[in-house]
């Protein structure tokens, strides 16, 4: 585990003189005193800090491009390889397969594998390219950064230290080194990451212009009354601004287990001196008392978790509500369409998603009854509620009135 | 699995690592790791490139000529910051390929092994 102490010693002889010499007007001291630093040696691209060299930038960026051509070309290739070895031994492509059956067929095919291969390098290679331009390049004025903004306002950030963290939280979900709550860097990781996945899928999100987007995706209550809003796995707050923004009265709380990831989060909202509370508490143990809220909302939380955590978080959200209240807990899958891969493709990259991409709980979350156990918790559920994301119908559970 | 505390420095925890370093999706596992070294290069050839555009629209501004470039002789001190910048380039090329890739792309997970 990455240690401040560790960090600081190592640091004088483990930076490249080579990168230094590039970059060394950026670095800066921290001050003493109250104001704090915002570590911005090159500018922003939108509201996403440039990364700390051009190397980083760069080596990214070509990596964006792979992605790019990854999930283009090569897996349309790659598709194409897959139905024609199928067809050839028999099988419909078009029906699902078990797993055995097609490992067995496709399993040594150079094209499927390169598709494979190519996926989980572009995925981890740019992951290390962000861990190692923060802990090599700037460790320890990184890790200082958000030390000066904990008790910084205008919101609050409330860390547990002590809280008990579920096995489940600990893996490096889609291969995040460290994951949520074991990695120092996680927060920023997490933020170039996704902005990359996003962007080699044509979604900008320089300005969190996506999450804007879904925050106004996100129902209101039939009575309009909107006072208090919690965003559940809230990451780095880009939904928890969102929705602030949108609902600009309303008491807006971002909680989430990984301690890392909230203290970014907190650090990006003084930044843009955006009033929304950030707490480290469980999904299915907030905290917050009974009838509380207006609106839970939650985005790509639910495919992180076991069935058993997220039938929990569930029965948390209607306890939390207030009657009226609305539950949009935003995902893969979510309203009127089939959770399952309908054919045999669609169930080898679910395969190589969850064992290889490491999304360890996402079959059990395509697997589960997820708007059953809504009902049987109580709430009113809306399958074909208003779009979000890349699906066409999006879930909506109210809690009676 | 004992797990640690949290770090007060850093408010993180310990983590369960993924095996994915081990996966192997060619028949001969050699072939995966050329398929990564090859995607490193990649990426540092497109970085010295875009970082070559870079600097040369930075050196015409300043009068700086090609001729100049090419007959530039590195001091001493260059050559041994070179020589760890060129030595980590290998290891990132190279590295890969010595990787001994076990499991089979339907292993079943193991992380509390
Ligand atoms: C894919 S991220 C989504 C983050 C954010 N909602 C966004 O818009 O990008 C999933 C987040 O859920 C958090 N998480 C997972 N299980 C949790 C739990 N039981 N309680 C709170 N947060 C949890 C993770 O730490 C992670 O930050």
């Amino acid at each position: 585990m990455l240690n401040r102490r560790t960090l600081f010693g190592s640091l004088a002889g483990a930076v490249s003189a080579l990168s230094v010499a590039f970059t060394k007007a950026a670095y800066a001291k921290i001050p003493a005193g109250d104001t704090p630093i915002d570590i911005e040696p090159r500018s922003k691209v939108g509201q996403l800090e440039r990364l700390p060299t051009l190397d980083a930038e760069s080596r990214n960026d070509f990596l964006t491009g792979v992605r790019n051509w990854r999930g283009g070309k090569l897996l349309s290739a790659s598709r194409e390889r897959f139905n024609q070895i199928l067809t050839e031994a028999g099988e419909d492509p078009r029906k699902d397969l078990p797993l055995e059956r097609i490992f067995q067929l496709v399993g040594n095919d150079p094209l499927v594998s390169l598709e494979g291969r190519v996926r989980i390098d572009a995925q981890r290679m740019a992951h290390k390219t962000f861990r190692d331009s923060f802990q090599n390049h700037r460790g320890d004025v990184y890790l200082a950064e958000p030390e000066q903004y904990d008790k910084r306002g205008p919101g609050t950030l409330e860390l547990n230290p002590d809280m008990h963290i579920p096995d489940y939280t600990r893996h490096e979900i889609h291969m995040q080194p460290g994951g949520y709550v074991g990695g120092a860097f996680a927060g920023a990781i997490y933020h170039y990451g996704t902005n990359a996945f996003y962007e080699a899928r044509g979604t900008d999100n320089y300005l969190d212009e996506h999450h804007a987007k879904l925050a106004s995706q996100v129902s209101a209550p039939a009575d309009g009354r909107v006072r208090r809003i919690l965003d559940m796995g809230c990451g780095i707050g880009q939904l928890t601004v969102g929705l602030k923004k949108q609902h600009e009265d309303a008491e807006v709380w971002g909680i989430d287990v990984g301690a890392p990831m909230i203290r970014y989060g907190h650090m990006r909202a003084v930044d843009e001196n955006v009033d929304v509370n950030f707490a480290q508490r469980l999904a299915e143990d907030t905290r917050f008392p009974d009838n509380h809220f207006d609106i839970v909302a939650s985005y790509i939380l639910h495919h992180e978790m076991p069935a058993e955590a997220s039938r929990n978080v569930i029965a948390e959200a209607f306890r939390v509500l207030r009657p009226g209240g609305v539950y949009v807990p935003i995902d893969f899958h979510t309203g009127g369409q089939p959770r399952r891969p309908q054919n045999a493709f669609n169930s080898y990259q679910l395969w190589k998603d969850h064992r290889w991409n490491n999304e360890v709980w996402r079959i059990e979350y395509q697997d589960m009854d997820y708007f059953g156990h809504m009902a049987k918790v109580g709430f009113q559920v809306n399958r074909k509620g208003p779009r979000a994301w890349f699906n066409r119908t999006n879930v909506v559970a109210t809690k009676p009135a | 699995m004992a797990l640690k505390k949290t770090d007060p420095s850093t408010y993180t925890t310990e983590f369960i690592a993924s095996d994915v370093d081990k996966v192997r999706f060619y028949e001969d596992p050699m072939i995966d790791n050329i398929v990564t070294a090859i995607l490193a290069l990649g990426t540092e050839t497109w970085s010295n490139r875009r970082r070559t555009l870079v600097l040369e629209r930075l050196l015409q501004e300043k009068g700086v000529t090609q001729e100049m470039i090419e007959s530039y002789m590195p001091s001493d001190e260059d050559k041994a910051e070179w020589q760890t910048e060129r030595d980590r380039l290998v290891e990132m090329i190279m590295g890969p390929l010595m990787r001994e890739g076990n499991l089979s792309p339907s292993a079943k997970r193991q992380h509390d092994e």
